[in-house]
């Protein structure tokens, strides 16, 4: 049985109970293959209560234990977005919840069983220092940082650093945009915004926005852990909201917004993996839109590197191939997030940093501006 | 280095050993039975782990080994000779990480006559010690450092491991008796000396043999203090168990439910003392009461 094959199909959403079919010990392969990639609570997910009963009672603890720290995670997050919601209402800001926040704010049919750590919010420009504020008084604090790193997250990056409250430890990265504006394709947010969909604790992005940005933030990103994880979940979404009118919306959207690049990966590998069900003229336009950028070639290399880049990393799994791949799609993430000139830069700098730390210990020769 | 394929079965879980240094397994056939004997199915194990080393450099300099649980590695290096430590470590981990559905503290739990009693206590306290002396004193071990109830049924799960001994409890125990079964102990760990004792027959005989808990019991040694003894009320007995709980919050409803069940159906004691001979007379005459 070749197990990667087989888990794309097993996690598609409709083919769940091929893994009954199975022999402890293959359930037991595929099981820690699933675990690495964060994804067993959603085979658990997908399985009914009956198809988990049936099966041998230390495959069910696993899959029962999985999907019970799933839940918890999913209605810890639920809680910690109403405190935020709250939290702003009282200045007037309506954040969105991005990401994992949103989807497990959107509903409990959509992406079950997805492992939740940070919670990521978006707010408007003008709206970030309040924002900040507003979180700090109520507790979620900031790591200090010496000013170099400031200095990248205030002008560079599209968040700010991560705030952690200082009792319950959970972290929100606050957002003024989706990518990073220093990268120059920093979209204007209203677009991604409008016709957001209200939920109990605020609002979200509507699906194709939500899928949009999910899609950009894993083809922008230079590590890919969670890769095959973030792909499922496009793979459902794009299943889930599939209509006329989600199409429509997403390609007009990627193409208004310079993203046909990231839709297309999107697109294919989904379809790739999962055998998603693309309507052949979405496909097609927005192929042709990202083929606009470069030779045939060159398109074709880049999409190779990534197929395998998001491919399960298990060590079962993977060969020298897939870090030739790595590599490849590590440097192009930073690439796609910087301009050379101030990448060079910053990593030049980065390094200096790293060898005067590990000469002299951590600390030394750091400016620090105290915190007011 | 050598490969080997064994399984350790505790009766709640079974761990398959994929790589293990020579000298750790030794120290494991020491302490569990059947090891290399008997050869359960592949397919009847929880989780593999395995040990390896990674960079090349420190398989000659300053050894160390990586371990996987299931090839998944999200720990540092450990030093090569804390291996068998480490095999330990881990086991526990994969239960304490890994497997939500039961209710989990962190107390040693032994049974005599059908009666099991729970003993939580942070390092230190001189838990494993009391834990030493009534397992050698005919009560069965179920565990030394986690105590596993099953929600639906309030029953405690065995989950049959060595008694982990630290620094001058080893030589204390050892002084006990030449047919006592401990591993050479190893120093410099983080929690300072450790060696371990061999579950004894008993105990991993009965390694599925589920109990219901009808006693807690905080042992704290204390050298001035021959034998005190004070019983918590229903609130703090409640308080005490979740504060020694690993996963009271993610089971929710589940977690509190069980803990009521335990806070009621148990009696709930706090004992400081010097003498272990006191502390098992007390406690066999506690559970006849109960």
């Amino acid at each position: 049985m070749n197990k990667l094959n087989f888990i794309h199909k097993l996690i598609d959403g409709h083919n769940q109970s091929q893994f009954l079919a199975l022999s402890t010990e293959q359930q037991q392969q595929i099981i820690a293959i699933l675990r690495f990639e964060g994804l067993l609570a959603r085979l658990a997910h997908f399985l009914s209560e009956d198809q988990i009963d049936s099966c041998a009672p230390h495959i069910k603890r696993h899959l029962l234990s999985a999907k019970l720290q799933a839940d918890r995670l999913a209605h810890f997050c639920r809680n910690e977005a109403e405190i935020i919601h709250k939290a702003l209402a009282k200045k007037g800001i309506k954040g969105t919840f991005l990401k994992g926040a949103a989807y497990a704010l959107m509903g409990t049919d959509l992406l079950k069983g997805r492992q939740f750590t940070d919670i990521d919010l978006l707010v408007s420009k003008p709206e970030l220092e309040p924002a900040e504020l507003t979180l700090m008084s109520f507790g979620w604090l900031q790591k200090v940082m010496d000013n170099y790193d400031e200095k990248y997250y205030r002008e560079w990056a599209h968040e700010i650093p991560p705030m952690i409250h200082r009792k319950r430890d959970t972290v929100i990265d606050l957002h003024h945009n989706l990518v990073p504006p220093i990268s120059g394709r920093a979209p204007d947010v209203e677009i991604f915004t409008q016709n957001a969909l209200s939920v109990a604790s605020g609002q979200v992005l509507r699906p194709a926005a939500l899928v949009l940005h999910s899609m950009i933030h894993l083809f922008t990103n230079e590590e890919f852990h969670n890769a095959y994880r973030d792909l499922n979940d496009i793979h459902l979404m794009l299943t889930h909201f599939s209509n006329e009118a989600f199409w429509s919306d997403i390609t007009s959207l990627a193409l208004d917004a310079n993203f046909e690049d990231e839709l297309y990966l999107g697109l294919i590998q989904s379809t790739h993996y999962f055998a998603t069900d693309i309507p052949e003229q979405t496909l097609q336009t927005v192929q042709a839109a990202a083929q606009k950028n470069r030779s045939r070639l060159t398109q074709r290399l880049i999409t190779k590197a990534y197929q395998l880049a998001v491919s399960p990393k298990h060590p079962s799994q993977t060969d020298w191939r897939h870090n030739v791949c790595l590599a490849f799609c590590f440097v192009r993430g930073h690439l796609v997030k910087m301009p050379l000139k101030v990448l060079t830069k910053h990593m030049t700098f980065k390094t200096y940093r790293l060898t005067i730390e590990y000469l002299f210990g951590k600390g030394f020769g750091k400016e620090q501006t105290n915190k007011q | 280095m050598s490969v080997h394929n064994i399984v350790i079965d505790t009766g709640y879980c079974k761990f398959k050993i994929d790589k293990i240094p020579s000298f750790a397994l030794e120290q494991a056939k020491l302490i569990y039975p059947d090891i290399g004997t008997t050869m359960p199915s592949n397919s009847e194990f929880d989780f593999s782990i395995k040990f390896v080393t990674r960079s090349p450099v420190r398989r000659f300099i300053s050894r160390q080994l990586d371990f996987y649980v299931d090839d998944f590695n999200p720990f540092r290096p450990v030093p090569y000779r804390e291996a068998y430590a480490f095999l330990e470590w881990s086991m526990n981990w994969c239960v304490t990480a890994l497997l939500s559905t039961d209710f989990k503290i962190h107390a040693a739990i032994l049974e005599k006559n059908g009666k099991a009693v729970i003993f939580p206590a942070p390092s230190g306290s001189g838990k494993s010690t009391l834990t030493a002396h009534l397992m050698l004193n005919g009560w069965r071990l179920l565990s030394d450092e986690m105590t596993i109830i099953e929600p639906s049924t309030g029953l405690a799960c065995p989950s049959v491991r060595p008694i982990c001994l630290k620094n001058n409890s080893i030589d204390l125990v050892k002084a006990w008796g030449d047919d006592i079964v401990i591993t050479k102990p190893v120093e410099d760990t983080n929690k300072g000396t450790v060696a371990h004792v061999k579950p004894s027959a008993l105990s991993y005989e009965g390694r599925f043999d589920k109990v219901k808990p009808v006693g807690i019991f905080y042992p704290r040694y204390d050298a001035n203090i021959e034998l005190d003894l004070y019983e918590l009320n229903k609130t703090n007995a409640f308080a005490k168990v979740v504060e020694n709980a690993f996963n009271f919050s993610i089971l929710g409803s589940v977690g509190f439910e069980t803990v009521s069940e335990l806070t009621n159906s148990c009696w709930h004691i706090e004992g400081h003392y010097n003498d272990l001979e006191l502390v098992r007379e007390f406690l066999e005459e506690q559970i006849e009461q109960a």
